[in-house]
């Protein structure tokens, strides 16, 4: 069981809308009729569960204590549906489970079991990569009999965090139908009235009513989304709240918090001052490094490569740890620590030196997504890199890793808008990006075709920018893990022997090397006397994107690249091609394929390719043209030419 | 005189035995000196040295088992840090607890040593009951040693469960300890292919006392150790469980004479374990549930004259009566009575269920035990009852034997979830005495796909049609995938693994050819783009089987091991387009295993207007030796390579 962070978006609980009407029943008056039957047709449509009722009751009492419940029944109608069922909550010391139980009902409705507090196992909360989170679960795990089925989960919990209010999906995924979305949030007095965000509403319709200190908003009847490939992600275009109080409690400090500015100083001033303080002798130890070196940069370089070579990332998550940084003493001593600690020691070594560095909040991942300009709170993001002013510039390093080159973040934390916390207070800015050409892989190689069908070649392949990202890693390898790295790079190549390979990794200007020297028994097929070659041996790009009879949602090329390749044929003797096809060059607003095939001389042949793939975004009807767009790629990458022997005629 | 020759023999043996027996926080000068482990050279890691011991103790007037711990780990590698975080788990119930004391752990670095603080060790709760102990080395570096001990203190006496010799990193030295009064008695046996280079066993009088009791007991004590052990390799594809190769000595609590008095035995002999199985609460109380089922069942499921009929009806009832809830649940809590009711149960319950109603219908049908292929195959030499972790029916009908599981909803009677093709299991004859019996897989698993395609060169497109069978297992998993998907999904999915330019235009499952062993699929298709200018080029190859080698490693490590023989075949019938001829064809192929345990023929051949594709690739076998790994290699390499590289090429006439 891995408990995953996005699961922790509080969901289900509800309080009517008609408040007046049915003021004298209680919230517990939800002995619903969860009959399969009942649902519209129109929500059985793409999905694999239905939310019958997902809602929310926040209740803030004070400004450090609040009360919500969380009400969830979901009818699974299918194995894929289970994921969708919620019988789990997670606790710390902060925020206290009152309530937890769970109603399975049959199609019909009718209660098949009921699980009480008891029955939940009480565990430690794991994340797959900490060593120790404080966090515990209460959970379930209800085995289905049949389908449909529908599980309720109810739970009250109080804290006294009002700092990360639970954010509100009206649907919260791919597959899945919502029946009834509600959330609904009451307030003491107005100066704690919350701020509410609402965004891509316009896609459901719903309902919002203001009454005294409760604000409420209710949806009906939200249809299933089916997940498409190349899509952009779901939260960027789900209709979904955003919620944070203006003035705030979280693990023992108070805030008041109108922007990000504000949010950059209580970060700085409560979680970030004091931490940087070292040792002396290692102060000594890191002016030592950078002695007689007097430029800024030159000496970040050098504390940042101390770091890589010295510490190692381990998560500790206790307390406030979700956000606050270990102090850098502390990983002085023991050599490791998680994003916070690194990056909070690092900033503690330049500091030493003399150099200026700003602690930094990501939302990191291969997906991009940003912090909103207007929206400042503290569910934003899930890892910290250091900002390094220079020359009126930032350079961003991410100190978790011991092999990044200085300055280069790849697509763990490119081009996204981040929260820069400095003294002054906190600014969010865009960080380093890397599109199409930046994005370079380019492929030198000649390949010999031996008589007997086999080829022996070489490659020589520099990389920059993500494409860097993704290969310079090798260097650090074991020979099996570089072996297969190349079987499945080179997957068009049966056989594939790797007789040689060697690296070369510049961190200065981030261009990484390959040298690679193969041979490949069979690669050719013969038919009768003529040899059958797949020209395109060392690049050769078959990824086409899945088919869609009807696509609904748009096209999100991330980031572009950009492949240069150029290869000499070698034929084998006595042998010639009968016809070179002719030149092809395709060009699309998606970017553009060349490929040529001109001889050299009597024997042998010159290839040359190039693709380049633009980042954008694009309409839905946009879609079908970028896979024809790939798919003439792919053909012609698949290019084959016959060899005949000449000889033999 | 002789005095002193004593004297010098008992110094001899002192300082011996304190050079074993290392403080811990102090590393010999030759593990100061360790900087490669020329054995090894491609090892992140390596223990220098490893020590465990197991002996008896009363501590707060309760015996304990107590587990010591002590090692020393060489990092050589980034990658070798990984051994840095030291997990240690240990089992708790509703009224007792393993504890874990005495932790210690010291980073070596060159001319320092960093000890581990109290702090920064956590307690993790992962179920009910169990939990362990967690921490991470400081300042780790390459180069550190890593140096840990710790004990563990358990009031569950089966707990003693040996020794693993052989981890993911070598060993240089790794020695196991075991003192263990006469009370009780442990089976044990040594598994994997290295040998012990120490292996003592003493008996030591009078050695263990307990307050109560006047007279102490004497102990067996071993030890065993082992010199440069090489990391375990990783398990591979297509093989049977890595626990049956990996080095590793397991101990089995056999006996425990109690000091009240009286002996529990836990295993001994098949007799006993047939004796204690015919009264186990758990399984052999819950194959006595006749008037139950009775009862419960509908009467028409007896009624049946024909007795495979009768059989077969009772089988579907029970695979149909129960959702599986995952689990195997050979050993506790089997309570077949409430999982009937509740309609979900382990397979344990499952299948006792299926016994109880087979032998209510007259069929003579008796439990079997045995162990999954990820779990092991169970020692034949003495019973080991944690060998086995899985319950099947083994019924007569009609003389005929069956072996049958009801716990998934598409195996056919008479077949096994692959799971269970692990070569043999104990059938528990209550009558007479339990005895081996063999699992033999079914021989009829194919994939044939035949089909025809001709042009229309009109519209640049190639039309036709296929049918696929498949039959055995090969049916079972694309069922699997049919009932789990609608059917726009289905084709999809058959689209996308038939390439880009594949449509299918009419997709059906042929009923009529359909059965419990055998799904027919039929399929309409068009392949858009394959008309070129002058020469047509034509990959006949439509569907893959395989797209490529899963055995391209350059040495084989363990027994290949498939699990069931399998055939892929394929036919496809291709219309000379108009106006062109038959410019080239793929070369013919034939390829064949050792012992005809394998082949793979390959033709294309011009005929009446048509070329004709006939591709069929077979494994006889089931299991093939690293010896002939390179044979199996070389055959699975042909196989991709002709699906991958074949071509029909029709040029212009």
């Amino acid at each position: 069981m891995n408990y995953k962070s996005n699961n922790l978006i509080p969901r289900p609980s509800m309080r009517m809308l008609l408040i007046f009407l049915f003021i004298l029943y209680s919230t517990f008056c939800f002995s619903q009729n969860y009959k399969f039957s009942d649902i519209p047709p129109e929500l059985l449509k793409n999905a694999n569960a239905v939310a019958r009722l997902d809602a929310i009751d926040i209740d803030i009492e004070a400004i450090n204590k609040m009360k919500y419940s969380v009400r969830l029944a979901i009818t699974v109608l299918n194995k894929d549906g289970d994921k969708w069922v919620r019988t789990r909550a997670a606790y710390d010391k902060t925020k206290k489970i009152k309530k937890i139980e769970a109603h399975i009902y049959d199609a019909e409705g009718n209660e098949i079991e009921h699980i009480k507090r008891k029955d939940f196992k009480d565990i430690a909360a794991v994340d797959g990569f900490s060593l120790y989170l404080d966090n515990r679960l209460l959970f379930y795990e209800y085995v289905p009999l049949q389908y449909p089925y529908t599980v309720e989960f109810v739970c009250d919990f109080e804290t006294s965090d009002t700092g990360a209010l639970p954010q509100w999906y009206f649907s919260s995924g791919y597959n899945m139908s919502v029946e009834q979305s509600n959330y609904s949030i009451s307030y003491p007095s107005p100066e704690l009235k919350p701020v509410i965000l609402e965004k891509n509403i316009s896609r459901i319709t719903f309902e919002k009513k203001e009454n005294g200190n409760q604000i409420v908003y209710a949806s009906k009847n939200i249809p299933a989304l089916k997940f498409e490939s190349l899509s952009p992600p779901f939260n960027t275009f789900c209709a979904r709240l955003s919620v944070r109080l203006p003035k705030f409690h979280y693990k023992g400090y108070n805030a008041e918090v109108d922007n990000w500015k504000d949010m950059g100083l209580w970060i700085d001033k409560n979680l970030l001052s004091g931490r940087t303080e070292l040792k002396a002798g290692t102060k000594e130890k890191i002016k030592a490094l950078v002695n007689g070196v007097d430029d800024d940069l030159e000496k970040a370089k050098i504390v940042y490569q101390y770091v890589q070579d010295n510490t190692r990332y381990i998560s500790v998550q206790i307390g406030i740890g979700g956000l606050q940084p270990i102090s850098a003493i502390e990983v002085d001593n023991v050599k490791y620590g998680d994003c916070k600690g690194l990056s909070n020691y690092t900033k503690a070594l330049l500091e030493a030196v003399g150099v200026k560095s700003h602690y930094v909040v990501v939302q990191a991942g291969a997906v991009k997504v940003d912090f909103d300009d207007d929206f400042a709170d503290l569910l934003q993001g899930n890892h910290a890199i250091l900002a390094i002013p220079y020359d009126g510039k930032y350079y961003w390093v991410d100190c978790t890793s011991q092999v990044h080159p200085f300055g280069f973040i790849g697509d763990f934390t490119d081009d996204r808008k981040v929260l820069v916390v400095k003294p002054e207070g906190g600014e969010i800015v865009r960080t380093t990006s890397y599109t199409n050409e930046e994005n370079l892989q380019k492929i030198r190689s000649s390949y010999q075709i031996t008589e007997n069908g086999s080829i022996l070649g070489e490659a020589l392949i520099e990389t920059k920018g993500i494409q860097y990202d993704n290969r310079f890693h090798l260097q650090g390898k074991s020979k099996e893990d570089i072996i297969a790295h190349y079987r499945s790079f080179w997957s068009n190549i049966n056989g594939l022997n790797i007789k040689e390979y060697g690296f070369q990794n510049d961190r200065n200007t981030v261009a990484f090397w390959e040298r690679v020297k193969i041979e490949a028994p069979n690669y050719t097929a013969k038919n009768g006397n003529d040899i059958i070659l797949s020209v395109n041996a060392f690049n050769n790009n078959g990824f086409v994107p899945n088919r869609y009879r009807s696509r609904k949602l748009p096209l999100r090329i991330q980031r572009g690249f950009l492949d240069e390749d150029e290869c000499a044929i070698q034929l084998p003797v006595g042998y010639q091609v009968e016809e070179l096809p002719s030149k092809v060059v395709k060009e699309t607003k998606f970017g553009t394929y060349e490929m040529a095939l001109v001889p050299k001389d009597d024997n042998s042949l010159i290839y040359k390719r190039k693709l380049l793939i633009l980042k954008g975004d694009y309409s839905k009807e946009e879609y079908n043209e970028y896979r024809t767009f790939r798919r003439f790629v792919a053909k012609n990458d698949n290019l084959k030419l016959i060899l005949t022997n000449q000889t033999n005629d | 005189m002789h005095k002193k020759t004593f004297l010098a023999v008992f110094c001899i043996s002192f300082t011996l035995i304190s050079q074993v027996k290392p403080e811990f926080g102090q590393l010999t000068p030759k593990e100061l000196d360790f900087v490669k482990y020329e054995k090894d050279t491609t090892a992140n890691a390596v223990y220098l040295y490893e020590k465990g011991e197991n002996f008896f103790e009363v501590r707060n007037n309760q015996i304990l088992l107590i587990t010591k711990y002590h090692a020393k780990i060489k990092i050589l590698t980034q990658e070798g840090f990984n051994q840095s975080t030291i997990s240690i788990p240990y089992f708790h119930n509703a009224n007792d607890t393993e504890r874990v004391g005495l932790i210690q752990a010291v980073t070596h670095n060159k001319s320092t040593k960093r000890f581990l603080g109290k702090e920064a060790i956590f307690k993790i709760d992962k179920s009910q009951n169990r939990s362990e102990k967690r921490f991470t080395f400081p300042n780790v570096q390459i180069g550190s040693v890593l140096e840990y001990s710790y004990e563990i203190a358990s009031p569950f006496y089966y707990n003693l469960s040996g020794w693993e010799f052989q981890s993911d990193i070598p060993k240089v030295y790794t020695e196991y300890n075991a003192k263990i009064p006469g009370n009780w008695v442990y089976n044990r046996t040594l598994i994997g292919t290295l040998s012990l280079d120490v292996n003592e066993a003493t008996i030591k009088k009078r050695c263990f006392q307990i307050p109560v009791v006047p007279d102490p007991a004497d102990c067996e004590v071993l030890k065993y150790a082992m010199k440069d052990v090489p990391a375990f390799e990783d398990s591979e594809d297509f093989m049977l469980s890595s626990k049956n190769y990996r080095s590793n000595l397991e101990f089995e609590l056999s006996q425990y004479h109690s000091y009240k008095g009286g002996t529990i035995n836990y295993t001994k002999t098949w007799t006993d374990v047939d004796k204690e199985f015919r009264i186990d609460q758990d399984i052999g109380r819950q194959l006595k549930k006749k008037n139950f089922f009775e009862k419960k069942v509908p009467d028409t499921l007896f009624t049946e004259n024909e007795p495979l009929q009768r059989a077969k009806k009772i089988f579907k009832f029970v695979q149909n009566h129960f959702t599986w809830n995952k689990k195997f649940g050979l050993w506790r809590n089997n309570r077949v009575k409430k999982a009937f009711e509740e309609k979900k149960g382990s397979v344990a319950e499952i299948n006792i269920t299926l016994i109880n109603l087979l032998n209510t219908a007259g069929f003579k049908t008796d439990l079997m035990l045995l162990s999954t292929r990820d779990h092991g195959l169970p020692k034949k030499n003495h019973p080991v009852m944690s060998d086995f972790n899985y319950i099947i029916a083994k019924t007569t009908i009609a003389g005929e034997d069956y072996l049958l599981d009801a716990s998934d909803d598409l195996t056919p009677f008479g077949i096994l979830p692959f799971r269970c093709l692990n070569y043999y299991g104990r059938v528990m004859d209550f009558d007479k005495e339990s005895y081996w019996y063999t699992v033999a897989p079914t021989k009829d698993n194919k994939l044939s796909i035949r089909g025809e395609l001709k042009f229309n060169l009109e519209d640049q497109v190639a039309q036709g049609s296929l049918v696929d069978v498949s039959t055995g297992y090969l049916s079972i998993s694309q069922k699997e995938k049919l009932s789990s998907s609608d059917k726009e999904e289905l084709i999809t999915d058959i689209e996308e693994a038939f390439g880009p330019d594949f449509y299918i235009t009419d997709y059906k499952v042929n009923e009529k050819l359909t059965n419990d062993f055998k799904l027919t699929q039929q399929f309409q298709f068009e392949i858009e783009d394959v008309v070129q200018e002058n020469v047509i080029y034509l990959d006949p190859f439509l569907r893959k089987f395989m797209r490529s080698n899963p055995f391209m490693a350059e040495k084989r490590n363990y027994p290949i091991d498939f699990g069931y023989p399998w055939e892929f075949s394929f036919f496809l019938s291709i219309s000379v387009p108009e106006g062109h001829r038959v410019k080239s064809l793929p070369t013919k192929i034939g390829l064949k295993l050792p012992q005809d345990s394998g082949q793979l023929l390959f033709n294309c051949k011009e005929e009446l207007g048509r070329v004709n594709v006939f591709f069929q690739f077979k494994i006889k076998g089931i299991q093939f030796s690293s010896e002939v790994y390179d044979y199996v290699k070389t055959l699975f390499g042909k196989a991709v390579d002709i699906q991958n590289q074949s071509v029909v090429v029709f040029e212009k006439t």
